[in-house]
């Protein structure tokens, strides 16, 4: 589910009692701002959102190594599957320590059905790749990835969507109110009819939202483990 | 009780005084209407003036619609006092009544943070519409420019208007084509005894002011009692 960022704007200033259009405290650079961050901080908390993308890129008949496709916009979350589309198989994720420690002794690239890559990042954040044993035929290849999303600030504030669950978009709306209000003194707080204790409560109801939000995205994507809190 | 005309609230005025005369009358016409637009100015501030709608036509600010991405308009008005609401919109016949896909309402910031965001676009996020004004007055030697204002918005967008709703400075009344007050019926009445209570002392009659002062309304009585107070002996506190 996507939601305008304008909306959420809209909702963290009536929560903030910020609504009126001739005595504004924030601004609207410094919410949206402050949405575009929070945003990112709970991506960061979140488990990543996932794409499939059929023939992503294709190792080169006679080479081992690859580079995984890039973005301007999107950056590699953690989890990375490939698979063969010549065999329909998986090859396994290991360690380049491991993948060097069996490349050991052969000058040159063993050529086989690769069964076995690993990843590096490099300066850039681009990903490189290698797989064992190297390709004999061109590889096309399927790739399941998760990714950080986009920066919201990548695109005009005024029609970008925010893409969260509803749970996350409450724990996003009360995240941003409570830090902006953090920053307000005891008396500009009182000036805007806000008792100083709501500040807290904000920040922790969000915590315990994304925290249920986490659980529910866990749920959907495992098989019946039980989820355990760890404070 | 309609609002007092001109004509009516001189009557009230010279009456309170025991002066209404036309052979030697102790005040020139002239006089009266001074007194009368003193009274007015202070039942006016007191009364908290009136909302006046305008589009964002060539009328109001200049250049109609915007052509660059600046964000520097020119005023054409000359009788501003405040701004109250301002919206960027499409449509050159809005006054802000269009509904929200066609006026969008900016918020009013410092002109200091616009100029900031302007040298910092990179930092800030990118809109497609404005989203902050300020304006300041301008400074001029020229007469017909006088009260202009120079507004400034943020970002700057090629092809909107500004229609705003806002509150005009005060006019005076004239005798001729300017003779109802803008404030309420009570309040019309308060200018009357207003005027009276200064012209009073001039005609010797000060002995007059404690009754004609009574018949000023109750609001306006406070109202400026708080006034003198703070004025006079810097308590804000009544």
């Amino acid at each position: 589910m996507a939601t305008l960022l304008s909306t959420i704007r809209g909702r963290i200033r009536v929560m903030v009692n910020d609504d009126d259009s001739r005595r504004t405290s924030f601004g609207v650079v410094k919410i949206d701002e402050a949405i575009c961050r929070n945003f990112m901080t709970i991506a960061g908390k979140l488990p990543g959102v996932h794409a499939e993308v059929a023939s992503a890129f294709t190792i080169a008949a006679g080479g081992d190594t690859f580079a995984l496709p890039t973005t301007t916009t999107a950056q590699y979350k953690g989890e990375v599957r490939i698979r063969l589309r010549n065999y329909g198989i998986f090859p396994q994720k290991r360690t380049v320590d491991e993948l060097d420690a069996i490349r050991y002794g052969n000058p040159s690239a063993v050529l086989g059905i690769p069964s076995i890559f690993a990843l590096w990042e490099e300066a850039d954040q681009t990903l490189q790749g290698r797989v064992w044993p190297g390709c004999r035929i061109a590889e096309a290849c399927d790739l399941f990835k998760s990714v950080v999303p986009a920066d919201l600030r990548d695109t005009d504030l005024d029609t970008v969507t925010v893409s969260l669950s509803r749970i996350g978009e409450t724990a996003l709306e009360l995240k941003t109110a409570s830090e902006l209000l953090l920053g307000l003194s005891d008396d500009a707080l009182k000036l805007r009819d806000i008792n100083p204790n709501v500040v807290k409560k904000w920040a922790t109801e969000a915590d315990e939202l994304l925290y249920k939000e986490e659980a529910r995205i866990h749920d959907l994507e495992t098989a019946g483990y039980t989820q355990r809190r760890v404070p | 009780m309609a609002v007092l005309t001109y004509t009516e609230i001189t009557d009230l005025a010279l009456d309170a005084l025991q002066a209404n005369t036309a052979t030697n009358p102790p005040f020139t016409a002239a006089e009266i209407l001074r007194d009368v637009n003193d009274a007015y100015r202070m039942v006016w501030e007191i009364s908290g003036g009136s909302i006046k709608s305008v589009t964002g036509a060539a009328t109001t600010w200049l250049p109609a619609p915007t052509t660059t991405t600046d964000g520097r308009l020119a005023g054409v008005l000359t009788d501003v006092g405040e701004i109250l609401h301002l919206w960027a919109s499409t449509d050159a016949t809005s006054i802000g009544d269009k509904g929200a896909a066609v006026d969008f309402e900016l918020d009013r910031r410092e002109l200091s943070e616009i100029q900031w965001n302007r040298s910092n676009a990179a930092a800030v996020g990118s809109y497609a519409k404005p989203k902050i004004y300020a304006v300041t007055r301008k400074d001029t030697q020229t007469e017909a420019d006088i009260n202009k204002l120079r507004l400034d918005v943020w970002p700057g967008v090629a092809g909107l208007y500004f229609p705003m709703e806002y509150v005009p400075q005060f006019t005076p009344l004239n005798s001729t084509t300017i003779v109802t007050p803008l404030v309420n019926d009570l309040e019309s009445s308060d200018i009357a005894y207003l005027a009276a209570l200064a012209m009073a002392p001039r005609i010797g009659r000060a002995e007059l002011a404690p009754a004609i002062g009574m018949k000023v309304s109750e609001k306006t009585q406070k109202s400026l009692e708080r006034r003198f107070s703070a004025l006079l002996e810097g308590k804000q506190d009544r």
